[in-house]
Parts: structure tokens; C-alpha cells; sequence
């Protein structure tokens, strides 16, 4: 499926090339809105996450440099950039998992660390854990009612309702390790929905995925997103759905950050093309060479 | 005809034998306290064992040799000493046990043969009069008959103790599983991380302690990983794994200080070796199982 850029829908006087510096981005962003309201409007929601001039570090050695961006209700925002840019780091301070140096993160609008649901980056999790998918999917529900020690029927409800939502019911008792790398993708977004009540982190969700349940999977996200109205964040390298699906990027590039709605991403990203910045070349310019090969058919 | 007789004098023997034994309080009370800590040591794991942390137990036992070496020459009685020393190690080694998964596994068995060594040193500096130091040291590496000289206070305390890491196991299972399966995941949906892990250290620390009066310092991890293992062989879910586990562990416990009662063999190494043969049985079992079925489909 060959992207087309869609740079020529966006009016002449957002062609101003967004800033880097995040305030700028914002600016222009609030143009766009305006000129794209028929089109933004079932996305306009609260502010719901605030994030102001934050950098994160490892042990001295510099991540995320100075970075603000904010999040709103129903968004589908996907972070993009290459490998050790510090996407997963980023994730993690929203969680609040990593304290950032300095800058804050807000959460606004009464969300709470709870109403967000979480899934990690596919290495990370044991893959030889003995376990049912239903324990698996069931342990998403502890953070939301935290107040006794056990789970209730409630909580099998919804970890049924999710179970249903990704096919996997049939595959309730069966044990986590026999199952493939993709079905064990599921079962842990169907944990990540059971935690999620309004917010949806994903951490590159369709890692081993063959391209039909990598669509499956992005048409699912993309459901949740429209139909729940559940704020999607997504960390992803898969640069075509991004640009078909998301409403807002940020891209983490070394020192270059940008961020705003995806019609400016792809203006952002058809200059950098044409500039051949050398390996600066936006990141995701390999679809020439994806494209360029033959057929052997 | 014969043989059945002579089976049923032995049994007999056997059984009055037992009865004779257990009308002595001390007898009752080795039982009491090692069903008590053949339960906490399998509770606790299945939590070790999982999250690869098997090493860290067999170190701090390590450890708690020393500790117990330096409080026979301070003059320290029972656990005051031993106790906190190997509590603080406990927190050390799990703090730390993150990232650097080689260096910490170099580290622990520094820390072990380190321990061991300076542990004997002193004993044997500190005490040139007496004629039984090796028997001393081989009670506290093997504990050959320490469980059977316990005082009505001692198993006061070890069921304090054994109760409370009891009671933590089952009001925390639904949080322990999700710490053991996925930390990211758990810290992301509200649960305290940073706390429980100091629990769990505490209460390795408390396990491995008051364990080594039954089964000595070099033994008592044993007693930690086997049954947990032998559990895996057969078992799918968390919860059947946490409940076999705990059968198991209890039940060769008792087999195995039956055993050691009845043939004066020592305690800690009647029990592991029960412990091995379970194992070997549950291993067998769960070959067979994956035989049967791989013919049935
Ligand atoms: N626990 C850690 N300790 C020290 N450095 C770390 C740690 N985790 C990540 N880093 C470093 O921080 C940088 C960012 O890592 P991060 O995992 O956020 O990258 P990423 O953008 O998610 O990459 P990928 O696309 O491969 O997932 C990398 O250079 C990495 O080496
Ligand atoms: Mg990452």
C-alpha cells in the first residue's frame, strides 16, 4: 500500500514551516485547529496531560533534553524516532515510572495514574511465565480498585469484555508461554484495556506482528480511540500508519524535536526528504528503497 | 505370606516408634515449625524463582552464616544479630539486582564464599579451647539436629514470623503476581514497587533465617527453589503453581523429618533429598504429560 503525502490539503497560511522549539509547534498547532475544525472537532476534548520543558537522564548521560508538549482528550498521539532516541524513556516519566531532572509533568482534567492502561515494549515481559491468559489479563485490574486486597466479579467481567474484544476468549485457560508471540501481544493489550479507562499507552504494539494482525491491531487502537473515546498514545515505527492514523506527532530526533498535528508532520518530513539532510533525513525515508524493489512474481 | 507379616510388624514398628517419639514436646515442635517454614520457603519461591532471583537466596544464606559466626563470638543470642544483618544484605542485593544481571551474579558469589569464609575464620580464631567446633559448624552449615533442641520460645517465634509471611502471601497474591510477571506493568497501574520489593527482601531475609534452623545455611535454599520447580513441571497456572508448590514443600518436609526421626539420618538433608526425589517425580510426570498430549492431537 504506497502512502500518498497529503501535504497539499494543508491551506497557505499554515505553510510556514513549524518550529522545532515546542512552543512554536504549539502555536502554529492552534492555527491549524482552527482551519481544520470540521475535521478536529470529535477530537477536541480537555487538556489531559501537561508536559513542560522536561529532560530525562540515565545515570548522567542525557535522553530527553527540554521537551514540552501536551496532550488532549481523544487524541491519537504517536511518538516516533529512531532506536535510543528515547521514546520508552519518555513513556516511563509519564507513567511515572522514571522522575524526570527537571520540568514537570501534569496530569490534568481529575486523570489519574490508574486511568491509564500500559503496553510495554514486547522484550520486556517473561516470555516462559507459568500462567493462564486469564490471570495475565485479570492482573490489569488490580491498579483500578486498589482498595481490598482481592478482585471482585466486576473484574472478571471486564477482563472478559476485553478478552472478547481481542479474540482470545477460546484461549482464556490456555497457559501464556505455549502461546505465539502475537497472541501473547494480544493478551497483554487486553490486560493494558483492562487498566485503561481513559488513557492507552502502547509501546511499539505490532513488534512481530505479520502485517494482517499488525492491521488488525492498528484497526482495533483505532476503534478504542473513536468509538470509547480512549486517548491513544503510541509509540511506533511503522511511519505509514502514523501517518494514516494519528491526529498528532512527536518526533524525537536527537536534538530535534518535533511536534503537532500529522498534516504539519508530513510537511516537516517532505523537507527534510527534499533537503537530504544525509542520515538526518527524517527518519522512516526508507520507503523508496521499500517500495523500489521487484516483484519476483 | 511372609513377607506381608514382616511388613506389618515393621509397620507396626514403625507406627509406635512414631507415636513414642511424638509424645516428647520438642518432637511436636520440629514438626509444627517445619511444616511453618517448608510453607513460607515455598510461598516465597515461587516468587524467587520466577523473577530469577534463585542466586540472591542461596547468597544471603551465605550470608547469614557469617552473621551467625560473628554473633557466637560477640555472644549474641538467637537472631538479634543475624536477623537485621541479613535483612539489610536482603534489601542490598534486591536493589540492586536490576540491570546488571553479571555483575550481580558475580557479586553474590563473592558475597557468598566471602561470608562463608570470614564466618569460619573467626569461628575457628575465636575458639582454640574447644574440641567441637567442627560438629558447631556443621550444625549451623547443615543443621543436623538443631530443629529437634528448640525452646517453647523459639517456636513462638518462628510462628510469628512464619504467620505473618503468610498472611502477606495471600492478602498481597493478586499484587505479588503482577510484581512477578511484569514490575514495568505494576508500577505503571499504581502499585507501589519500590515497596514491595522491600518486603519481598525482608521477608527472603526472615525465610532464609529462621529456615536455617531447620535445614542449615548451605541446605535451606534447597528448600526455596525445589519445590517451586517441581511445581512448574507440572502446572500452567500461577495460582495451581503457588498452591502445588506449597503441597509439596509441606508435604516433604514432613516425609522427610519422619524419616530422619525414624533413621536418625540428618534433618536438612532428608528433606532435600525428599525434595530432589519430588522433583524428579514431578519431572517424569511432566514428561509424560507433554507425551500424552502430543499423541492425543
Ligand atoms: N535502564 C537504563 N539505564 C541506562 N541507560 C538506559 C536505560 N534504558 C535506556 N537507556 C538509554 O537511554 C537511551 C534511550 O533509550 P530508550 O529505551 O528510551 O530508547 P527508545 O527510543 O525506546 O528505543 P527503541 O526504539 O529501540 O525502543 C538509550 O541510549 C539507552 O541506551
Ligand atoms: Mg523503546
Amino acid at each position: 500500500m504506497p502512502f500518498v503525502f497529503k501535504s497539499k490539503k494543508i491551506s497557505a497560511d499554515t505553510e510556514k514551516e513549524t518550529k522545532i522549539h515546542p512552543a512554536g509547534a504549539w502555536k502554529n498547532y492552534s492555527k491549524v485547529r482552527r482551519i481544520n475544525a470540521e475535521q478536529c472537532r470529535n477530537q477536541i476534548g480537555n487538556k489531559i496531560i501537561d508536559v513542560e520543558n522536561i529532560s530525562l537522564s540515565y545515570e548522567n548521560k542525557a535522553v530527553v533534553n527540554n521537551l514540552s508538549f501536551q496532550v488532549y482528550q481523544g487524541d491519537y498521539f504517536c511518538i516516533v524516532g529512531e532506536n535510543g532516541s528515547g521514546k520508552t524513556t519518555l513513556l516511563d516519566a509519564l507513567l511515572g515510572l522514571k522522575k524526570p531532572d527537571c520540568g514537570k509533568i501534569d496530569l490534568l482534567d481529575s486523570l489519574k495514574r490508574n486511568d491509564i492502561g500500559f503496553l510495554p515494549q514486547h522484550t520486556e515481559v517473561q516470555r516462559d511465565f507459568p500462567a493462564t491468559v486469564f490471570e495475565i489479563v485479570m492482573s490489569g485490574c488490580i491498579g483500578r480498585h486498589s482498595k481490598g486486597p482481592f478482585l471482585s466479579k466486576n473484574d472478571r467481567q471486564t477482563a472478559f469484555t476485553n478478552m472478547e474484544k481481542l479474540g482470545i476468549t477460546s484461549l482464556s485457560s490456555r497457559s501464556y508461554r505455549e502461546l505465539s508471540g502475537g497472541q501473547q501481544q494480544r493478551v497483554l493489550l487486553a490486560r493494558a484495556l483492562c487498566s485503561a479507562t481513559r488513557v492507552l499507552m502502547l509501546d511499539e504494539p505490532v513488534t512481530g506482528l505479520d502485517p494482517k494482525a499488525a492491521s488488525d491491531m492498528y484497526s482495533l487502537v483505532h476503534d478504542i480511540n473513536k468509538k470509547e473515546g480512549i486517548t491513544i498514545i503510541m509509540i511506533s515505527h511503522d511511519i505509514s500508519s502514523v501517518l494514516k492514523y494519528a491526529s498528532h506527532v512527536l518526533c524525537l530526533d536527537r536534538s530535534k524535536y518535533f511536534f503537532g498535528p500529522v498534516e504539519n508532520f508530513i510537511k516537516y518530513r517532505d523537507k527534510a526528504c527534499e533537503k537530504q539532510y544525509g542520515d538526518d533525513a527524517l527518519y522512516g525515508n526508507s520507503d523508496a528503497y521499500k517500495f523500489g524493489g521487484t516483484d519476483i512474481n | 505370606m511372609n513377607n506381608l507379616f514382616i511388613f506389618l510388624t515393621v509397620k507396626q514398628n514403625v507406627f509406635s516408634k512414631l507415636s513414642e517419639y511424638f509424645s516428647f514436646s520438642f518432637v511436636r515442635y520440629a514438626f509444627i515449625v517445619a511444616i511453618l517454614i517448608s510453607l513460607c520457603s515455598a510461598l516465597l519461591g515461587v516468587s524467587l524463582v520466577l523473577k530469577r532471583y534463585s542466586m540472591i537466596g542461596d547468597g544471603l544464606s551465605h550470608v547469614a552464616f557469617g552473621a551467625g559466626a560473628v554473633s557466637a563470638v560477640v555472644g549474641v543470642a538467637g537472631m538479634t544479630l543475624t536477623l537485621p544483618v541479613t535483612v539489610v544484605t536482603a534489601i542490598f542485593l534486591l536493589k540492586s539486582g536490576g540491570r546488571k544481571k553479571i555483575m550481580g551474579d558475580a557479586a553474590i558469589a563473592m558475597l557468598s564464599a566471602g561470608a562463608l569464609a570470614m564466618g569460619y575464620l573467626l569461628l575457628n580464631i575465636t575458639n582454640t579451647s574447644s574440641s567441637n567446633l567442627s560438629g558447631d559448624v556443621c550444625t549451623s552449615l547443615f543443621g543436623s539436629t538443631s530443629i529437634l533442641t528448640l525452646s517453647r520460645s523459639d517456636v513462638n517465634l518462628c510462628f510469628v514470623l512464619c504467620a505473618a509471611v503468610i498472611l502477606f502471601f495471600v492478602l498481597c497474591y493478586n499484587r505479588m503476581f503482577s510484581l512477578t510477571f511484569d514490575e514495568r506493568f505494576a508500577g505503571a497501574t499504581g502499585i507501589n514497587v519500590g515497596l514491595y520489593n522491600l518486603l519481598t527482601a525482608i521477608i527472603t531475609a526472615t525465610v532464609i533465617v529462621v529456615g536455617m534452623k531447620l535445614a542449615g545455611a548451605l541446605l535451606i535454599s534447597a528448600l526455596i527453589i525445589f519445590p517451586p520447580m517441581a511445581a512448574m513441571r507440572i502446572c500452567k497456572s500461577y495460582r495451581s503453581v503457588i498452591l502445588t508448590s506449597a503441597l509439596i514443600s509441606v508435604f516433604c518436609a514432613f516425609t522427610g523429618l519422619i524419616l530422619a526421626v525414624l533413621y536418625e539420618t540428618p534433618v536438612g538433608a532428608s528433606i532435600v533429598c525428599v525434595n530432589l526425589c519430588a522433583l524428579i517425580f514431578f519431572s517424569l510426570l511432566g514428561f509424560l504429560k507433554k507425551k500424552i498430549r502430543n499423541t492425543e492431537i
